[in-house]
């Protein structure tokens, strides 16, 4: 073990002599984004005002040293609830306990939530200021440290993703993708905090690169005791990643469990539907139609039912609630009736 | 591919890009050939050049862009050196484009309708009114729904998937005999990939067309190919069945991709992982390509650069690991 990481291992030995307690628990997270026109032409056109939930009472639990993955379509809010967590913004409702600190998620960029994660965005040729060099990037969460444990702390860093500590006096035009990407997850590890959210992390790079990423990653978590939010849009890449899989639709949790079942025995129709448009795979496709609905003004009842095979007339009166793992009308009767859906 | 004249015949095709500081090569001596009614996979990752081929086929690249080397045959004819006005005629008409993003093959300004008519009336002899029959008939078609009502709208009134089923439409115009689809599906939700795809499989069985495919998705390659050509740097390094290339893959870089991506499966050990990344224009290694990457280069791996050599069973491959002449030197 390193001097420099050592922060990280008295973290994650803290947090597992306390297993059965979740590391990051959020509960009843919503946002919504208001689209109306400003008040005056709404005054002088008389349109409504609109608003866009884009996360619908959400909850879910991390443990300590495990992946738990987002997946979705465009517009589902895993970016949303990702920015979140990451406190990059600030949610209107719901409170997010990480470590044992709660913090309530509607303060406009809690100070709390910025110390307890750091982020690895999807494109690194975005994430990484191209006039500094990878020295100041990397320490940017570290800038306040004495300047040379500093220097040391990056080519500690610099080595644990796998690239050169001469590598730090470069600019990152000065890499490729997967380095960058290296580069990005090397600065997120700086501050020694244990809960990573990334988002897409892997999207923006090709296959080879992608697998290098991946390993990575898992590498790292096996070492440092990390957790993971993940997002991605990817089933395979989240099978090979999470521990425990969320799938969201306009907003709303429709099934949370472990990875191994959702990606082998769904039960809600929305993650049978994602796991059989895998290409490549040979399922057979039950024919799903129609893309997801405007959120703006999203379908009555389980927002879902539109596009659902199974819909029946309760699926369009009323919204199913979030029960043992599922929000499908179908689902908890099946179950109710004492046999799998 | 039985004896009988292929749709497309490419060979040797060598595009070179002139720069003031060099000349860079960005494909080199492409061969492959597609029967009528077949789909081709072209895969690889970025900068391989499986765009460009598709683009040197249509004849779409641009200055400082050029084809230095190579036939291109259409049902036997060339089109590689034919005159501009002769090819604006075969393009649209017997090879016709589908981009990734679908925003950009669309013109904001006009209703989907007038694009379509306008395409139909460039290449067909239709009256107006005949066109627009036509075209409300191609986008029934391609899964539009209530297409006389909908013919009228503007691009933004359509989601992603369905701007996408429109340019296919657009691309079914004037019945080509090939389609090169580059990266069709690479900008839609899952779901809606799922869709289109079905769309263009049954679309080719239909109407007994022909597809390039263009894309980095291995998954969607096995779904709806019969033979793929895996590129690395400007180069075809193994071509052959896609069933055979997903299972057994010949060449290392090749064996390498389908092994880094992840599956649906359980799984315990690591992605297989290439060291490195592809090389730029500016290096491209002497010799084979690959061999900086490669855990099994020997001898003459960086120095005599491997053709493409079709083996027994009708896959062809570039590497020195199946050629008979280096036995001796193999590891």
């Amino acid at each position: 073990m390193t001097p420099a990481n050592e922060g990280l291992h008295a973290a994650a030995a803290q947090g597992a002599a306390d297993r059965s307690r979740p590391y990051v628990r959020v509960r009843g997270l919503s946002h919504e984004f208001d689209l109306s026109d400003g008040v005056m032409s709404r005054l002088l056109s008389g349109s409504r005002p609109r608003v866009l939930r884009a996360v619908n009472d959400v909850s879910f639990d991390i443990r300590q040293g495990e992946t738990f993955a987002l997946v979705g379509e465009s517009g589902s809010g895993k970016s949303t609830i990702a920015r979140i967590l990451a406190g990059l913004m600030a949610a209107r409702a719901g409170k997010i306990t990480i470590d044992g600190h709660a913090i309530a998620a509607n303060r406009a960029r809690p100070a709390a939530l910025l110390k307890a994660t750091q982020m690895v965005f999807q494109d690194p040729y975005a994430s990484l200021n191209p006039r500094w060099r990878v020295e100041r990037l990397i320490a940017e969460p570290i800038r306040h440290m004495p300047a040379a444990a500093r220097t040391e702390r990056v080519h500690e860093l610099l080595r644990l993703v796998g690239l050169d500590p001469l590598d730090s006096v470069k600019f990152p035009h000065q890499f490729s993708g997967g380095q960058r990407q290296r580069i990005a997850i090397a600065r997120s590890l700086a501050a020694n905090v244990p809960f990573l959210v990334c988002d897409e992390p892997t999207s923006a790079l090709d296959v080879s690169v992608q697998a290098q990423i991946l390993n990575l990653m898992r590498a790292l978590q096996a070492q440092l005791g990390l957790t993971y939010l993940f997002i991605s849009h990817n089933l395979a890449v989240v099978r090979y990643m999470a521990t425990n899989v969320g799938v969201l639709y306009l907003g709303r949790l429709v099934e949370v469990g472990p990875a191994e079942r959702i990606l082998s025995a769904p039960r809600h129709p929305y993650t049978r539907m994602l796991l059989e448009a895998v290409p490549g795979t040979g399922l057979p496709r039950a024919t799903v139609q129609g893309e997801v609905p405007s959120p703006i003004t999203p379908p009555p009842g389980c927002t879902f039912h539109p596009r659902c095979p199974l819909a029946e007339d309760i699926c369009r009166r009323q919204i199913p609630e979030f029960r043992d793992g599922v929000a499908c009308h179908l689902a908890h009767r099946a179950e109710g009736a004492g046999k799998g859906p | 591919m039985s004896g009988s004249v292929p749709l497309l015949d490419v060979r040797d095709l060598v595009v070179e890009f002139q720069t003031p500081d060099a000349t860079l090569r960005a494909l080199d001596g492409i061969t492959f050939s597609i029967a009528p009614g077949e789909i081709l996979g072209v895969v690889g990752e970025s900068g391989a050049g499986k765009s460009l081929t598709g683009l040197a086929i249509s004849r779409l690249i641009q200055p400082p862009g050029k084809i230095v080397a190579g036939e291109v045959r259409l049902n036997g004819q060339r089109i590689d050196a034919l005159p501009d006005r002769a090819m604006r005629r075969i393009r649209g008409k017997r090879i016709a484009m589908v981009f990734q993003d679908p925003q950009t093959s669309l013109d904001p300004l006009f209703p989907i309708g007038d694009q379509i008519v306008e395409t139909i009336r460039a290449h067909l002899d239709l009256s107006r009114r005949a066109a627009r029959a036509r075209a409300i008939a191609l986008l029934e078609e391609v899964g539009i729904p209530s297409p006389a009502a909908r013919i009228d709208a503007y691009p933004h009134e359509f989601s992603g998937g369905m701007r996408q089923r429109v340019v296919i439409a657009l691309a079914l115009c004037a019945e080509p005999e090939l389609i090169i689809a580059d990266e069709p599906t690479t900008a839609l939700d899952v779901a809606v990939q799922a869709q289109i795809l079905d769309l263009l499989a049954r679309l080719c069985r239909d109407r007994g067309m022909a597809m390039m495919l263009v894309t980095h998705d291995m998954g969607v390659i096995s779904e709806i190919t019969q033979r793929v050509a895996v590129m690395y740097a400007g180069r075809i390094v193994e071509l052959g069945a896609t069933a055979e290339i997903t299972a057994q893959a010949r060449h290392p870089y090749s064996e390498g991709l389908m092994g880094a991506i992840p599956t649906l499966e359980a799984r315990t050990e690591p992605l297989l992982q290439i060291p490195g990344t592809m090389p730029r224009l500016t290096a491209i290694p002497q010799g084979c390509a690959f061999h900086p990457r490669c855990t099994r280069a020997f001898a003459p791996c960086d120095i005599i650069r491997p053709a493409l050599r079709p083996l027994p069973d009708g896959h062809a491959v570039a590497c020195h690991l199946h050629d008979p002449t280096h036995k001796e030197t193999r590891p």
